[in-house]
């Protein structure tokens, strides 16, 4: 008994221990297997159980089958079936006889992918993370081979040396996932801490002759530090750099041919230094100049490309001389002949000199089309550089270069279009109209006939349907033939093949004259390949990240076809997430032939803090009557208010991708709070966003009141189409003014704290080209609210603000802009203990006026003012209309503008007047203008923009010359003596990006 | 207990009667060289040559180098989408052979290849294996091969000029000039894909699961 059992415990172990005693296939082995051929099929099985594909893929494979019969070719067809998947890296057929035929079983040992590459490291960048696995060139999803590990791991560790970390300890560390066979691999690294340089050892000529000195050298690097004794940290960029820069200090020397090469570095690991090695080479002396016209030092260097290449040949020679050429024919020397001559005076001097005979000067006085039917001279005309004298071009536009490339963009335009017979020609004309050196170009066109598709044949779409592409081809029966458009129908028919898996489809066109003159029959054969499905979309590096976030994200999912479109979709919009730093895609296994494949997406989660801080300062007219008691200059005066901002963001709260953040400005026109938590894709739905927000402001930036507001507020943002998107909104605030420079009687009415509930909605359409700065284009926007008692208001009040803004292109360079703004602001009641004549609070009240309403004020200076201070009180309507004309001033990035403001903050809808001279000092009801001139600098976050005003009809006030405490005595006493003020005819706005 | 006994033995017995048939002995990137494969070279090679297939370890590493090439053109021509033959082109081959080398019986090419161990089938694809390769060297590396007047005139002065007397030699160069043309690009042409060839073995992955079929180390 004892024994028996001792047995069957053998066997077991035998056949777990993976100890499979065999018959091994000999050399004649064919001979001792015939005997299976023929035989039945019982069973077919895998070991392990447990493959990386899916059952019925698997047998599908094969061309062995259960219950059929065993020939040795099926099995040898079977194993190349399964390893052209690209899963396996072995697999082993054995067969054992059963009472009822045979029982075949693969063994196979299946592949690994690359999965995450990741670096921990104890390291300051750089190198930073991302650079290190990039030095690894692990691909994400090709298969992995542990070949390829010790190769990876040295490249890193070159990359540590590059950058300071002579002695690194680099562990990897493997992870094997069996989901999808993906390997992750870690690579942890402790790198000490970075080396320095030490002073450059420099071999070479570095005498005083040479131009440039070992000293010089040195310098150059700037690898020594900054004001500080001892050399800096090495990274690879400073290296790489030093080198480069001591590179052009040779060039500054016109030691052109100059080589300059790191040798070595040699790394000190116990100093934890390292010495450069620097070999060079000064060359000879390289002298450019030109004879025969005038050519400035900086010319030759804009146009002679040896500078910018390092190098002096043949070829950079002769492109400088072609360069040359052409910009004094730029100037009207069309006839300009550059002569390139290289002299090596001697061993260490090189002279290059260009001899320009410049000829007579032309003026390109007339351009002319002949012949030209089918296109419009307009049209022509839009895609030619040569253009005649114009007020930009006062000699025209010309040169031989120009000419022929028109020649050949004129005729691509006729025979793309179908006119595959079409000549062009451009003759010049010396002495146009018996004026000498006038000259005039002649476009001569023979457009011949317009072929067109006779009939469209596609042959090869089997497994994809493509009638719904069909109507969209270029080339369809009775439409324009051309090759142009059969490109365009095959980018058409392989992307949409693409999106639907086919990645390896192929397309080839051919054509036969059609029944008619000029008509063509057209073929289009498609090879469609192979459809490739997805198998499953796998997600790596969450950390923090919740799975159903991301996964709301794909766009991909299991079984439907393989579409790098879709593919890149869903990178878009994790991206658009804003809480990945990097998401790496890709398809597992790419070369293997399977037909569903896994979909890889890597991802690596953005810092989740930041912090930013700023410090700044407004310097415009906010001065003059700051101080709570001086009631003189109620429209302001220049003054400088400092500003310092500290903003905290959070981002990917809880995992879900929504963002907390807190904003803090502190200035002396304001302090204000800001914690906002903005949740994206409410509802299930990308399209909705919401936010909530908790404010605290306490703002002097109407100078009249200091306004302190405390407000809660929930919004929904629905983005109906990319341009068009809609805010619903529901505030609540405490709003309070407090030093109010107005009357004393209506301080007890005005000065009261009141709650505002208000729910409102926002509508912006913004179809502008680019919203920093727009040149064509539309921007709307509407705010409609409501305040009533429902909503928790003690005062109850609508508003309706519209603005509508439209850019128009003038010719290529000229931008005309314009804006009308328009605002109502109707009280529905008039609660006690407000004023009367306008029951809304101070603060809810329009106020306007400055660089983005009317130039014609400072910030917040329009409408109605108080006719004891003269300060501003605001009004409950408004309405602006702004018009510019942008320019280019100089060069690429500074442009011009002229501008018409127009409008003002009216007491009430029935007051909005277009008159324009003021009916009375405590009347303000009427359109104040301004126009101006201004600069716009462009930087890439916008322009940089300075305006300078000037305001026709200023209002004119009373304001009082004393300050608060006179005014509450002399208006108790009845005793108070205005004083007449204007609002100055002259402002300037500085700021960042367009008035509108 | 007897009964697991008993389970444990069959288990036993079974795995030790199983015989590996066949599996992969060498893969090529994305290629791979099955055992019979090799096997089946040889066999082929005796055929065409009318030898006794050896199918020692020698012999079968030597068909294994082989088969390497094979792969990496066959990968190439995949890649390049070359024209491939098909079953009926494979079938025409093999009708071809049968009627220039069996007087077109097929029974005795059945009887021939099943001495060999070959079925006609296998014969035909391997007739369209060599008909691929000869596109592929045609497509791919014949119109790379520059041959000059001045290469035509040395081959012809090395190899038919000493038996010639002088008078004769620029008649017969005018004859012979297309037939060497042809030949001196026939060997450029067999160099190209040489060169190719080696080039392809130290770009491409080549992974020996079958250890023994591995050549031995030089030293």
């Amino acid at each position: 008994m004892r024994h028996r059992h001792a047995i069957s415990i053998l066997a077991v172990f035998l056949l777990n221990a993976g100890f499979i005693p065999r018959i091994e296939a000999q050399s004649d082995a064919r001979a001792g297997f015939a005997a299976f051929e023929g035989q039945k099929i019982v069973n077919i099985v895998f070991d392990p159980v447990r493959q990386p594909l899916e059952g019925r893929e698997l047998f599908e494979l094969l061309t062995v089958k259960k219950d059929g019969i065993y020939r040795a070719a099926d099995v040898r067809t079977s194993i190349e079936k399964l390893y052209a998947t690209g899963r396996y890296q072995d697999i082993q057929v054995d067969v054992t006889p059963d009472a009822g035929g045979l029982l075949i079983r693969f063994q196979t040992k299946n592949n690994w992918f690359i999965g995450q590459v990741s670096a921990e490291t104890d390291l300051s960048e750089p190198p930073s993370p991302g650079q290190i696995v990039s030095a690894t060139r692990l691909q994400l999803g090709d298969p992995f081979d542990s070949l390829q590990v010790p190769a990876a791991l040295e490249n890193v560790r070159k990359l540590l040396i590059d950058n300071g970390y002579f002695e690194p300890r680099i562990e990897p560390e493997f992870i094997y996932r069996d989901h999808a066979e993906q390997v992750d691999i870690v690579i942890g690294i402790k790198a000490g801490k970075r080396g320095r340089y030490e002073t450059p050892s420099i071999s070479g000529n570095t005498s005083v002759d040479a131009g440039v000195t070992t000293k010089d050298i040195i310098k150059a690097t700037h690898w020594r530090r900054f004001l500080l004794p001892g050399y800096r940290g090495v990274t690879l960029s400073r290296t790489r750099s030093g080198i480069g820069d001591v590179r052009l200090r040779y060039e500054k020397a016109n030691r052109l041919l100059a080589t300059v090469v790191l040798a070595s570095m040699d790394n000190d690991v116990s100093r934890n230094v390292a010495e450069p090695k620097i070999s060079v080479d000064p060359g000879p002396l390289v002298t450019v100049t030109a004879t025969g016209a005038k050519v400035s030092q900086k010319q030759l260097r804009q146009n002679v490309p040896i500078y910018e290449e390092h190098t002096v040949d043949a070829d950079l020679l002769a492109e400088g001389a072609v360069n040359l050429r052409a910009y004094f024919q730029a100037q009207g020397y069309f006839d300009t002949e550059v002569h390139l001559e290289r002299e090596d005076v001697e061993q260490e001097k090189t002279v290059i000199t260009y001899s320009v005979d410049r000829g007579v000067r032309h003026r390109f006085a007339n351009l002319e089309f002949r012949g030209n039917k089918y296109f419009s001279t307009k049209i022509i005309r839009e895609r030619m550089f040569l253009i005649p004298r114009t007020f930009e071009f006062p000699r025209g536009r010309y040169s031989e270069a120009f000419r022929r490339r028109d020649a050949e963009s004129i005729l691509d335009l006729y025979q793309s279009n179908g006119f595959r017979d079409a000549k062009v020609n451009l003759r010049v004309m010396d002495n146009y109209g018996n004026k000498e050196g006038d000259l005039a170009v002649y476009v001569e066109i023979e457009e011949g006939a317009q072929y067109l598709v006779a009939s469209l044949v596609i042959k090869g779409a089997v497994k994809l349907d493509v009638t719904p592409k069909i109507q969209t081809l270029s080339s369809q029966t009775g439409q324009i033939f051309s090759e142009f458009n059969v490109a365009t129908d095959r980018e058409t028919i392989i992307q949409y093949y693409g999106a639907n898996g086919f990645s390896n489809a192929t397309f080839e066109w051919s054509s036969h004259p059609g029944p008619r003159p000029n008509t063509v029959d057209l073929q289009f054969i498609i090879d469609e390949g192979g459809q490739q499905f997805v198998r499953e979309v796998v997600t790596s590096g969450l950390r923090t990240t919740q799975p159903r976030l991301v996964n709301r994200q794909l766009t991909l999912n299991p079984n439907s076809p393989l579409s790098p479109a879709a593919m890149a979709e869903t990178q878009r919009k994790l991206y658009d997430l804003g809480i990945f730093a990097q998401v790496n895609m890709a398809v597992q296994n790419p070369d293997g032939n399977e037909d569903r494949k896994y979909v890889i997406y890597d991802l690596e989660e953005a810092h989740r803090y930041s912090v930013t801080t700023g410090v700044g300062a407004e310097f415009a007219r906010i001065g003059g009557g700051n101080a709570i008691s001086d009631l003189s200059n109620p429209g302001g005066g220049p003054g400088f208010s400092p500003r310092l901002s500290v903003d905290v963001t959070r981002l990917n709260f809880l995992g879900l991708g929504q963002t907390l953040s807190l904003q803090g400005r502190l200035s002396t026109l304001q302090k204000r709070a800001v914690a906002n938590y903005f949740v994206p894709g409410i509802f299930n739905h990308r399209n909705f966003d919401s936010t909530f927000s908790l404010l605290y402001d306490d703002t002097h930036d109407v100078r009249t009141f200091e306004s302190k507001r405390e407000e809660g507020s929930a919004q929904i943002a629905q983005h109906i189409s990319k341009p068009l998107t809609f805010f619903y909104r529901f505030t609540y605030r405490r709003v309070g003014a407090s030093n109010l420079k107005i009357d004393p009687l209506l301080v007890p009415l005005l000065g009261q704290s009141v709650r505002v509930g208000i729910a409102s909605f926002n509508l912006v359409q913004d179809r502008r080209d680019d919203p920093l700065d727009p040149h064509k284009g539309i921007y709307n926007t509407l705010d409609t609210a409501l305040a009533t008692r429902a909503f928790g208001s003690q005062t109850s009040y609508g508003r309706i603000l519209a603005r509508n803004a439209t850019y128009y292109r003038l010719g290529e360079k000229l931008v005309f802009a314009r804006e009308t703004q328009f605002g109502l602001q109707p009280a529905f009641s008039v609660p006690t203990q407000s004023d009367p004549t306008d029951p809304i609070p101070l603060p809810e009240r329009f106020y306007g006026g400055g660089g983005s309403t009317d130039r014609a004020f400072p910030e917040n200076q329009a409408g109605p003012r108080d006719p004891l201070t003269g300060f501003p009180v605001g009004g409950s309507a408004l309405f602006f209309n702004s018009t510019e004309l942008r320019f280019p001033l100089y060069g690429l990035n500074v442009n011009g503008v002229i501008f018409e403001d127009a409008g003002n903050i009216y007491t009430s809808l029935g007051n909005i007047s277009f008159r324009t001279r003021q009916p009375g000092l405590t009347d303000f009801n009427y359109m104040v203008h301004a126009v101006g001139f201004g600069i716009r600098y462009r930087t890439p976050v916008g322009p940089i923009r300075i305006d300078l005003a000037y305001s026709i009809n200023p209002p004119r006030f009373n304001g009082y010359p004393g300050n608060y405490n006179q005014l509450v005595q002399c208006s108790a006493a009845g005793t108070c003596q205005a004083s007449l003020q204007q609002i100055s005819h002259f402002q300037f706005f500085f700021s960042i990006g367009q008035a509108f | 207990m007897r009964k697991i006994a008993l389970l444990g033995l069959t288990l036993f017995l079974s795995v030790v009667s199983a015989v590996i048939v066949d599996g992969v002995a060498i893969s090529v990137a994305t290629k791979v060289i099955i055992r019979s494969e090799i096997d089946q070279r040889i066999r082929l090679t005796a055929f065409f040559n009318g030898a006794q297939p050896d199918l020692s370890l020698k012999e079968r590493r030597e068909a294994s180098q082989r088969l390497i090439e094979q792969k990496l053109v066959e990968r190439e021509m995949d890649l390049g989408r070359y024209p491939r033959s098909g079953p009926a082109a494979s079938h025409s081959l093999l009708a071809a052979y049968v009627k220039n080398n069996f007087h077109g019986s097929e029974a005795a090419l059945q009887a021939s290849a099943s001495t060999y161990g070959l079925t006609p089938d296998e014969i035909g694809a391997d007739l369209a294996w060599q008909a691929d390769l000869l596109t592929f060297l045609n497509l791919r590396f014949r119109p790379a091969v520059q041959v000059t007047d001045e290469n035509i005139r040395k081959y012809f002065g090395e190899k038919f000029a000493p038996g010639l007397p002088p008078a004769q030699h620029e008649a017969a160069l005018s004859d012979l000039h297309s037939q060497i043309e042809e030949q001196l690009t026939t060997e450029g042409a067999d160099r190209e894909l040489d060169a190719w060839l080696k080039d392809q073995r130290k770009r491409t992955k080549i992974e020996y699961v079958d250890k023994d079929l591995m050549e031995p180390d030089p030293k």
